[in-house]
């Protein structure tokens, strides 16, 4: 029980007569890089405002850290790193000034803010911008800037809507490296975002919602076999005939070609997954209803 | 670097806000206009002054009463124009405070800080009246002025500058709820210049229209209305009757209205025992011939006796409106002056710019209660 860094049960937030998040069950172990994937609208935003302590549900309720957003914002607060999936900057202020003054709204000493903006700069690779204007930076960076911001406070949970946008392919793989780290900080992270592939080779757990629902939760690799009773693997083989089988998890794949080529001989010319990626579990598993 | 780092941390909000706003280079801009235009108008007060002929320095002696009158109205125009200014540039310096962090998308991750709401209104209005008291400092220089010429007391030239910085202060608080509670910057601007000019011109209107009927005959319309005016309640911390002096100045005809208010609706506080008002003389030494200073300046600067605090108490259970309290004679010129009897508005027993700045802070204050309500986390309405 107390092992869950955020918690929600049936958690609800309604918009007038829409229902952005409906009856949300989430439990994302400490430690964990969690992912919650959904189409636009789904109401992964919506959820991380709740757990933020932006907006209030409607009904049911959450935890970040123990402690209620709703209730005890302050506390979550203290716990909590978020990173809004809209950026915003302020002009005419440094790199530096933009994280100093986060580092004074959260109380700490002025004495730790120099050696503090140093590591965050590092961390997120932005030291040359160090003195230069918040609102002169590329999107990107901007992004990196708001993480950094996000970590201020040296927060146990972060949650990052959407941090990959906006990153190029070489940031994205940082941010991967970053998440990893923080992970091994001991850090829980939790993040949305669109690109799959991605969230796949990121998260150690991920959740699919649409239209306000939990569809399906778990591992990656462990989610896709229980939705569909396992995933497809398709064997060409020397002549030209292909084969498909339905495997479940690792083993049994390497056991199926285990046993293709030595029990049975077979000439195996490709051995591969087919659609078991997060991508084509999202395909199957949403509608594409938009709410 | 002991002496900063033993101060208590300045207000995050308000450390932030001074040095993005000392940035922009329209600052320093900004305040160089506003002293020409105080300087523009002291030269011209002072030109009208000079084209007087009573007011000569040069002629052997000084009509200190002249003079006076002059000083006066350098101040009060002065005044006048400082207070304008205060109506013009605070709400257009606080209507983004709130609602240009939401534009800007930065409200949240402020509100997400440890920092309290009521923290960051006080950043937020502090960094808008910093510019204003700097405003205020950078003019003291020329308030001096009319204080040599004299005719001002320095009580009267502290209740002018309360009075601007009560209407710097109310006015923020008012704007900076507009920008908290409207989503737009925009829509802020336009709604707390509206109420800018619903204080000002306004409140004239609906006092005048309550005048309308009567014509004159029965009691005169409710003062109370006045009391949201800036204009009207720094009038009433003005001293002088300068209608009689020769110079006309902007706050005459708003202290009639107070005073004439007064007279129908408090006849009794009117004819009673006065309270003197102050009328002093104030004289730069180098103005005043030697035997003026034998006779009546005993150092720079000092109020003339005769025409002192306890002035009027020659006046007192009298009641008259024009006292004769004897002769003075200074720099050479014998002249006789009327004592005014305390004629300043009340309401209730109260001076009026009394409870014009009590009124002005009940509505900062339910300013302020709004604003923190509504940038308040989490949200329970959106
Ligand atoms: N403030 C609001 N008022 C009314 N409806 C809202 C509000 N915020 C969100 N919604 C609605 O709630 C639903 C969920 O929105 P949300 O932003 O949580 O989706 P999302 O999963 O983050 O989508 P995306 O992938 O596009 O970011 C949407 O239908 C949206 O229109
Ligand atoms: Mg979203």
């Amino acid at each position: 029980m107390t092992e869950a860094a955020v918690r929600t049960v049936a958690l609800t937030k309604r918009y007038g007569s829409l229902t952005a998040v409906d009856g949300l069950d989430l439990e994302i172990p400490k430690g964990s890089v969690f992912g919650l994937i959904g189409p636009n609208g789904a109401g992964k935003s919506t959820t991380f405002a709740i757990l933020a302590s932006i907006v209030s549900p409607t009904a049911g309720r959450a935890e970040v850290a123990g402690f209620d957003p709703s209730s005890d914002a302050r506390s979550v607060r203290r716990h909590l790193g978020y990173m809004p999936d809209v950026l915003g900057v302020y002009d005419n202020l440094r790199v530096d000034e933009y994280l100093e003054f986060f580092a004074a709204a959260h109380e700490l000493r002025r004495s730790s803010w120099t050696g503090l903006v140093d590591g965050l700069l590092e961390l997120v690779g932005l030291e040359v911008k160090r003195e230069a204007m918040v609102e002169s930076l590329s999107r990107g960076m901007k992004q990196r800037l708001a993480l950094a911001r996000a970590l201020v406070h040296d927060p146990d949970v972060l949650v990052l809507d959407e941090p990959a946008s906006g990153l190029d392919p070489r940031a994205r793989v940082e941010l991967r490296t970053l998440l990893g780290e923080l992970r091994a900080m001991g850090k829980t992270v939790v993040i949305s975002s669109h690109i799959l592939t991605e969230m796949e080779e990121m998260c150690s757990h991920v959740a699919i919602m649409e239209a306000g629902r939990l569809l399906a939760s778990g591992e990656p690799a462990e989610i896709g076999d229980r939705l569909r009773g396992g995933h497809q693997v398709v064997v060409r083989l020397a002549g030209g005939e292909v084969l498909r089988y339905t495997v479940t998890g690792e083993e049994a794949q390497r056991d199926l070609l285990h046993r293709l080529i030595v029990d049975e001989g077979l000439p195996v010319v490709e051995f591969r997954e087919e659609g078991a990626g997060l991508e084509q579990l999202f395909m199957d598993v949403t509608e594409g209803t938009l709410q | 670097m002991t002496v900063f780092t033993a101060l208590p941390p300045l207000n995050p909000v308000l450390a932030r806000e001074l040095k993005q706003r000392m940035r922009g280079r329209h600052v320093w801009l900004v305040v160089t206009l506003y002293l020409v235009i105080l300087v523009l108008i002291l030269r011209w007060v002072y030109d009208a002054a000079s084209r007087d002929s009573q007011f000569d320095q040069f002629n052997g002696g000084v009509n200190l009463l002249a003079s006076a009158a002059a000083g006066r109205a350098i101040f009060q125009w002065l005044l006048f124009f400082m207070l304008l200014l205060v109506c013009f540039i605070v709400p257009g310096l606080t209507a983004g405070a709130i609602s240009g962090e939401r534009e800007r998308q930065t409200l949240i991750a402020l509100q997400l800080t440890l920092l309290r709401p009521r923290s960051i209104v006080a950043g937020k209005l502090l960094a808008s009246l910093a510019f204003v008291v700097l405003l205020i400092v950078a003019s003291l220089p020329l308030l001096t002025v009319p204080f040599l010429v004299g005719g001002v007391a320095l009580s009267e030239v502290l209740k002018g500058l309360v009075m601007v910085l009560a209407t710097a202060v109310t006015l923020a608080c008012l704007t900076l709820a507009c920008s908290a509670l409207l989503r737009r910057t925009q829509a802020a601007t336009v709604v707390a210049y509206g109420l800018v000019l619903a204080m000002v011109l306004g409140t004239l209107i609906v006092y005048g229209a309550q005048q309308v009927p009567r014509r004159g005959v029965g009691p005169r319309p409710d003062p109370w209305i006045l009391a949201l005016n800036p204009f009207a309640a720094t009038a009433d911390v003005v001293q002088g009757r300068t209608q009689f002096e020769g110079f006309t100045t902007p706050f005459g005809p708003l202290r009639d209205l107070l005073r004439l208010s007064a007279e129908d609706r408090f006849s009794e506080v009117f004819a009673g025992p006065t309270v003197a008002e102050d009328l002093p003389l104030r004289v730069a030494p180098a103005q005043v011939p030697a035997t003026a200073v034998a006779r009546a300046v005993p150092a720079p600067a000092t109020t003339i006796p005769g025409l002192g605090t306890d002035f009027g108490s020659s006046s007192s259970g009298s009641g008259g409106f024009f006292i004769d309290s004897g002769n003075s004679s200074v720099g050479g010129q014998s002249f006789a002056v009327g004592a005014l009897p305390d004629d300043r508005a009340r309401l209730g027993g109260v001076r009026f710019w009394v409870v014009a700045l009590w009124t002005w802070l009940a509505l900062a204050v339910a300013a302020v209660v709004l604003t923190v309500r509504r940038i308040s986390l989490p949200a329970t309405r959106e």
